[in-house]
């Protein structure tokens, strides 16, 4: 339209890939009920330990289930959908590949059911959202690479000399996040679907939530921003508010972001510089996350009316305003005094809900409800329900996210809470448990209202599809090739958004800083280890028992790490060291206490006080909520692959004795033989010196039993 | 709602620039957001030179230390109450009350590991003539049940329970000395006649 300049060739027809989009459109709907099902599940899980039905739905599996399914099969199909969509629109081109286009398509559906099978099956990495196995983590990267080939081809085939702010926010992510899993992914695998992480301990602890913290910045936040910058937009009709804004925003963001990961670990034995980083970059967060939500809402001026009338744009809306809150309380969350608080509790479920139903949730919904009827060449079915799926959607939000934040509060004080004498006043954590367990019922209904909402949607998108035209043809556009396009004199960053490749390696530079700066000291852990503390290895046995602690997903529930608070030390005993955890493949530190902390579990209960515990919790500890492993006593320990699991760990630098690395498996029976005759003379009638029960036994009783405090 | 009327940018399109019907306006970025992000950046600086600065370097975790010594100090060693004499504690056997609410914490806190009449299950037998630790009056049974027995996996209630109630217990753990149970577990420890 500004393009007055008189042209009268290069003129080409251009035929948009709308299948593609399709698929993905459907590939979302049909991955956010599963992902919002299981949610439901492991929600009433929490409050009904019952519902802990058979091995395979426990809730330390199917927790990573429902984390991974709303990150990778939901927010993943939706960004692609959206991606695919706006990227040929605003560059004026077919998407690079049809082909690369399907292997994406298929490949990322193919590896979400590799997880919907292997996780279930307690195959695991044991690390919060990259819990997938070897074998799927190559899968991920290369379809990761097929999308970034299609992508970045289809930048180079562009009909539009200038990149527009969302392709900017696209290219960051596909860079990101490719970097991201790979470093994060590196591990030695010594069979089919069992590996070990390279980094151990700290190195861990801090690459992990260097990778958590910014799949969270470049899975559901950035490729998000980019989709609002085309959708809200479009769907308001109305110019962006500031270019200048989506500059400063962008790159501070992706600058800033990358440094923030130290804040998941803070009062922990992390090393104090990086949690000041933590601690700085988060806040310094602020300002340039709400750019984008203030260079979002201002875009509406004008358009205001809107908000009464179309669905769409109240779900943008309230999608932006959810980004807004949930962008303050990130911050806010990581200043050291309130992260002592609400660390480990319910608040950060809650934090992160926000974000993911309402952010990420909600754009999502106010996107599909956009492209469905531009995709299926048809109305949308029924605006009514649209609005109302909207409000049951906000209610469902407000019931989680506001029993959350009051779960954490009243859990976190009660963890504190110390009388006049210095003693705890809730020494018993199962107390502190009772307390907000109607909370959780209350958070299962937020759920339930919010899937209720999209169930809508789904019947809406299905009438509005069943009302298609049966062919629907390829959108086709007249567009000018970009040599032809009128030249302007331009510097900048208008230059630079010319200049793909050139603005791709900035965007990669500006993500490297923060990496290498904090990543790399770590990984010569030696600096940080202080020589006196010596740490004993674990033994065969308690290597095998660590696996099934891994595999149970023991760490969605438990942390072991003991903060460097007063109420921490006083409930569980000293503070964690670094060198305690030194040899951790992988670290096993935790991000919430749904149950207490283990690190100084070892020797505080007779064996048999565990063997009745893992049987039945409620046996021992009436109140409890933790799930019941009845399996654990009946399938028996892999003895035949310790061999190989020491000599692996040897060669990691673990200083395992040599008897244990030349005669594995009979120094594990022999003490799984200990532990079997023990637990027979307190009264277990079973044999168990073969079962799993005794090597988990024999790890939780190692924990903080060797040395380096 | 309604238009903006303390509109002070002039929202001017930028020529020349379009992407699929997008267009940007010329407008800067809000006062008002980059004086808070010029705040955070301030508020790092500071927080990291009060941080990395010579003198306050260790401040976060002196603050700590000196936290948990505070903590530390008022909580004086009273695993033996000499003043109160075992005559006085038998009393307690004659106190309705006090044996009961004594059982109601039993049945509450030690039936777990010795079971709900006492007879013993992770932890020994509390109904046989035999004692592992002291000599089986109340004022040893209080004694083990303030400090624990760590190493045996008892923790130590001293600072779970209030003073008179861990005496209420072991009067009550007393009284039901000579009692039988079923599936009671074989006595243990050196057996001391009275």
């Amino acid at each position: 339209m500004s393009a007055s300049n008189d042209t009268n060739s290069g003129l080409i027809q251009i035929n948009y890939n709308d299948q593609i989009v399709r698929m993905f459109t459907l590939a979302t709907l049909f991955w956010v009920t599963i992902a919002m099902l299981v949610g439901i599940i492991i929600a009433l899980q929490m409050a009904v330990p019952q519902l802990n039905l058979t091995e395979w739905l426990t809730f330390g599996r199917i927790r990573p289930l429902h984390t991974n399914a709303a990150i990778y099969a939901f927010a993943g199909n939706a960004i692609f959908t959206g991606i695919y969509h706006s990227t040929q629109r605003l560059l004026k081109t077919r998407m690079f590949s049809d082909g690369l286009s399907k292997i994406h398509f298929w490949g990322w559906q193919f590896i979400i059911v590799m997880a919907v099978i292997t996780l279930p099956l307690g195959l695991s990495q044991g690390k919060e959202f990259a819990e997938l196995e070897w074998p799927i983590d190559i899968a991920v990267v290369l379809i990761w690479v097929v999308f970034a080939i299609n992508f970045f081809g289809t930048l180079l085939k562009r009909n539009e000399k200038h990149l527009y702010v969302a392709i900017w926010f696209y290219i960051a992510t596909i860079v990101t996040v490719a970097l991201l899993y790979i470093v994060n992914a590196i591990s030695t695998p010594i069979s089919y679907f069992k590996s070990y992480i390279v980094f151990a301990g700290i190195q861990d602890a801090l690459v992990q939530w260097w990778f958590g913290h910014n799949a969270v910045a470049f899975f559901l936040t950035t490729p998000f921003l980019g989709l609002m910058y085309y959708y809200l937009p479009k769907a308001a009709n109305r110019p962006i508010y500031s270019y200048r804004l989506s500059v400063v925003h962008f790159w501070s963001l992706i600058f800033l972001y990358i440094w923030a990961g130290p804040h998941h670990l803070l009062n922990t034995a992390l090393p104090e510089w990086l949690q000041t980083l933590g601690v700085v970059f988060s806040i310094m967060l602020w300002a340039p996350s709400w750019g984008g939500a203030v260079n979002g809402i201002l875009t509406l001026r004008g358009a205001w009316h809107l908000l009464r009338t179309d669905p769409i744009i109240k779900f943008l809306v309230a999608a932006i305003t959810f980004y807004a809150m949930a962008t303050f309380e990130g911050p806010l969350l990581s200043v050291k005094a309130v992260n002592g608080l609400g660390h480990y509790t319910d608040w950060i479920v809650g934090h992160v809900h926000l974000g993911a139903l309402g952010w990420n949730g909600f754009l999502s919904f106010g996107m599909i409800y956009f492209i469905v009827p531009k995709m299926w060449k048809t109305e949308l079915y029924s605006k009514k329900l649209a609005n109302f799926h909207f409000w049951i959607g906000i209610l469902g939000i407000l019931f989680y996210y506001v029993s959350m934040l009051a779960a954490g509060l009243t859990q976190g004080l009660m963890w504190r809470a110390v009388d006049a004498n210095g003693h705890l006043v809730y020494p018993d954590f199962v107390e502190t448990v009772i307390r907000i367990l109607p909370l959780f019922l209350f958070r299962t209904l937020g759920g339930v209202l919010f899937l209720g909402g999209f169930v809508l949607l789904l019947y809406n998108v299905y009438k509005t599809i069943k009302q298609a035209p049966k062919e629907l043809a390829e959108e086709t556009v007249q567009v000018r090739t970009s040599s032809s396009a009128p030249a302007h004199p331009e510097q900048g960053h208008r230059k630079l958004e010319g200049m793909a490749a050139a603005f791709t390696i900035l965007a990669l530079i500006a993500i490297l800083v923060g990496s290498i700066i904090e990543i790399v000291p770590t990984l010569s852990i030696n600096k940080y280890v202080k020589t006196e503390n010596k740490v004993k290895p674990f033994t065969p046995l308690e290597l095998a028992g660590r696996d099934i602690y891994v595999k149970e997903g023991c760490f969605t529930c438990h942390s072991q790490m003991i903060r460097t608070m007063h109420s921490d030390v006083l409930r569980y005993g000293a503070a964690s060291t670094i060198e305690e955890s030194m040899y951790d493949r992988p670290f096993q530190w935790g991000s919430k206490r749904t149950g207490p902390d283990l690190a100084r579990l070892g020797k505080k209960y007779p064996d048999l006080w565990h063997y009745m515990h893992m049987e039945d919790p409620r046996a021992v500890i009436k109140e409890s909520i933790m799930p019941a492993y009845p399996w654990l006593i009946t399938s028996t320990i892999d003895f035949d692959s310790l061999q190989k699991k020491v000599s692996l760990f040897k060669k990691l630098g673990v200083p395992h004795s040599e008897e244990d690395l030349s005669d594995a498996n009979n120094r594990a029976k022999e003490q799984a033989k200990k532990i079997a005759d023990v637990l027979k003379k307190q009264g277990v009638k079973e044999d168990v010196s073969d079962k799993k029960i005794t090597a988990l036994i024999a790890y939780l009783q190692a924990l903080g039993q060797k040395g380096g405090e | 709602m309604s238009e903006d009327k303390t509109q002070i940018y002039d929202d001017k399109i930028i020529e020349g620039y379009e992407y699929d019907g997008i267009t940007e306006y010329d407008n800067p970025c809000p006062v008002w957001l980059m004086y808070i992000f010029y705040f955070t950046v301030l508020l790092a600086v500071f927080y990291t030179g009060y941080h990395f600065g010579s003198s306050s370097r260790d401040g976060i975790l002196d603050d700590y230390v000196i936290k948990l010594n505070e903590a530390h100090t008022p909580a004086q060693s009273s695993k033996q109450k000499p003043e109160i004499s075992e005559n006085e504690l038998s009393a307690l056997l004659q106190d309705a009350d006090a044996l009961a609410e004594g059982k109601e914490i039993f049945g509450d806190k030690c039936a777990l590991c010795h079971g709900n009449s006492g007879q013993g299950l992770i932890g020994p037998n509390l109904i046989d003539n035999c004692w592992l630790r002291g000599k089986g009056k109340i004022s040893d049974i209080a004694v083990t049940i303030r400090s624990g027995i760590p190493d045996k996996g008892m923790i130590a209630w001293e600072n779970r329970i209030p003073e008179q109630q861990i005496l209420h217990i072991a009067a009550y753990i007393k009284s039901i000395q000579g009692t039988t149970a079923e599936n009671a577990k074989e006595p243990d420890g050196e057996l001391v006649e009275e």
